[in-house]
């Protein structure tokens, strides 16, 4: 024994997400949130190891991310995160307008790409 | 001369009556002891004849029936009054000492016997009652067998089911499969508590073992195994983690308290658990707001709770209730105690589970600081050359375990500062979430990341 650790599937995935069997969002394995505001102290085990991972200032993380770092089954961390998204305790960033590629630069580079092969 | 004559002839005269009287008086005292010999000899010859009457009546009745008796095994009282005509003559005195040997041999005789009746019976009753509980531990044995072979295989299988179960939900990501396997999940670990409840009455060890694990987790695990676990609620309870060897039990035992609490409680009643800190040990409570248990129930679990029965896989009753014997063979197996008590505050039943200190450890780290541990089922899709082999590890969709860097703690700041802060960071983030919108709007070249 070389101290505690964790055993990830003692606790079984029905029992994290308190019987919810569904996101009530849409949020998927490569969906990035980030941390809102708001206490943690009244959420379950998991919820607040969830927002444990945000602690740390890490800005987004991606829910594949997050379910590989707690070792829980995606699809659990997917309702987990739903529901801490309902509370608004998680966020889904913004898309930045500014930010979004111009397509006719990309059709152009795809265009170049074709030409090459 | 005449006068001498005379006196001479006086003189003859008396000595001659003299010698008569004596003569008659010796005769009559001859005649007389003949009489006393004649009467003594009657006297004598009637001796005899009772003498000989009671010795065969000896013979006859008395020496057969103390041995029919002693030959039955009964114990026998012979009756030997001696005829009072005999008494304290020398015949008299003889057939007493003979009828005295005679009470005392058929005495001595009807003790031995009886004492070898008596030993004989104890025999038969020991060699009867010795097969009686042959025949009864062969069946037991064949029961406990039987009930073992049965649990054991459904508790492998179980297990087996349940692991698939595990990787099964992490590689399927579709909403339909998760939904279903979780729904079977539920299934097959109330199976495994079933069946392992019975290999344990059975005499088999529990065969799942765990790290040391929080008591929450604990609590979480143990209402996994239970129908309507929904209505379980609980504190936090990370102030202690369980030993390893005895998370098991713990859980199991802590099932089977929440199953008796939700079975007896209302369908909307909530169920409790909290846990209490004691002076050598920790109180880990189920409260229920059902019915009172009744005190005979009452009575009867605190008797199972008291006394681990293993002998009992036959003595179960025609509707068994194994919870609670099985709850009390693992409590004495791994050291704590189990306790029911009613009413509680909510007039429902408290049972609690006392873990001693040597049960308890400190709660593992909170987040798992890093993440190193490759899933074997999906190796890395495409080791690059420059990547050290072991150093990057892949979750079962195929995306890349991170590793947790390490922050200083000067970096540390609270989960409610807003993530603002941290400039590029969610610009990133959005970049991301707008490539994969529009990476969805056209199929996919990668199926392997969706199960279905």
């Amino acid at each position: 024994m070389t101290g505690p650790r964790r055993d990830p599937d003692i606790v079984r995935p029905y029992v994290r997400t308190g019987g919810r069997v569904r996101p009530r969002r849409d949020v998927r394995l490569e969906s990035v949130v980030i941390a809102a505001t708001g206490p943690t102290n009244e959420l379950g085990p998991d919820a607040r190891q969830v927002m444990g991972l945000f602690a740390a200032g890490r800005g987004g993380l991606a829910v594949a991310d997050i379910a590989a770092a707690l070792q829980m089954p995606p699809s659990t961390v997917r309702i987990l995160v739903s529901g801490l998204m309902d509370t608004g305790h998680l966020a889904s960033p913004a898309p930045a307008v500014s930010d979004r590629p111009d397509t006719d630069l990309m059709q152009r580079v795809l265009d170049g790409l074709r030409e090459l092969v | 001369m005449t006068v001498l004559i005379l006196a001479l002839a006086v003189l003859v005269a008396v000595a001659g009556a003299t010698l008569a009287a004596r003569f008659h008086r010796r005769v009559r005292r001859a005649e007389q002891l003949a009489a006393r010999e004649r009467g003594h000899a009657a006297e004598v010859a009637q001796q005899t004849r009772l003498a000989e009457q009671f010795v065969g009546y000896l013979a006859a009745t008395v020496v057969p029936a103390a041995s029919a008796a002693a030959r039955a095994g009964r114990p026998h009282q012979a009756d030997l009054a001696v005829p009072s005509q005999l008494a304290g003559t020398a015949m008299g005195d003889a057939v007493n000492t003979l009828a005295d040997q005679v009470t005392a041999a058929i005495t001595a005789t009807g003790q031995w016997a009886h004492a070898a009746a008596e030993e004989r019976l104890a025999q038969a009753r020991r060699e009867a009652e010795g097969r009686v509980a042959q025949v009864r531990k062969e069946a037991v044995d064949v029961a406990r067998a039987a009930v073992r072979a049965f649990a054991s295989s459904t508790v492998e299988r179980a297990s087996r089911l349940s692991t698939r179960i595990s990787s099964g939900v992490r590689r399927h990501v579709s909403d339909e499969a998760y939904e279903t396997l979780v729904e079977i999940d539920h299934l097959a670990q109330q199976m495994l508590l079933t069946a392992s409840g019975y290999a344990v009455l059975a005499g088999d060890k529990l065969s799942r073992r765990h790290p040391a694990t929080s008591l929450s987790d604990v609590v979480r695990a143990a209402m996994g195994r239970v129908e309507g676990y929904q209505r379980v609620q609980h504190a936090d309870l990370d102030t202690f983690a369980v030993e390893s060897r005895a998370v098991e039990a713990v859980v199991h035992t802590l099932a089977i308290l929440l199953d008796n609490a939700l079975r007896y409680s209302p369908p909307n009643a909530r169920v409790h658990v909290s846990v209490e800190h004691g002076s050598d040990a920790v109180f880990l409570i189920v409260d229920d707001a059902g019915l009172r248990m009744e005190d005979e129930r009452l009575s009867w679990a605190r008797r199972v709770m008291s006394s681990a029965e293993r002998d009992d896989i036959t003595n179960l009753g025609a509707y068994p209730q194994t919870g609670l014997r099985v709850a009390a063979v693992l409590a004495a197996d791994y050291g704590y105690r189990v306790e029911v008590t009613a009413p509680n505050v909510y007039g429902g039943t408290r049972a609690f589970i006392v873990l001693p200190r040597n049960l308890l450890t400190a709660p593992p780290p909170p987040v798992a600081p890093v993440a190193p541990a490759p899933v074997p089922s999906a190796p890395p899709r495409e080791p690059g050359p420059a990547e050290p082999p072991a150093g990057r590890a892949t979750t079962a969709s195929g995306l890349t375990v991170r590793r947790r860097a390490a922050h200083p703690a000067a970096s540390a700041r609270p989960a409610s500062a807003p993530p603002s802060v941290e400039p590029g960071r969610p610009e990133v983030a959005a970049a991301w979430l707008e490539g994969t919108r529009l990476g969805r709007q056209r199929p996919s070249t990668h199926p392997e990341t969706e199960g279905n």
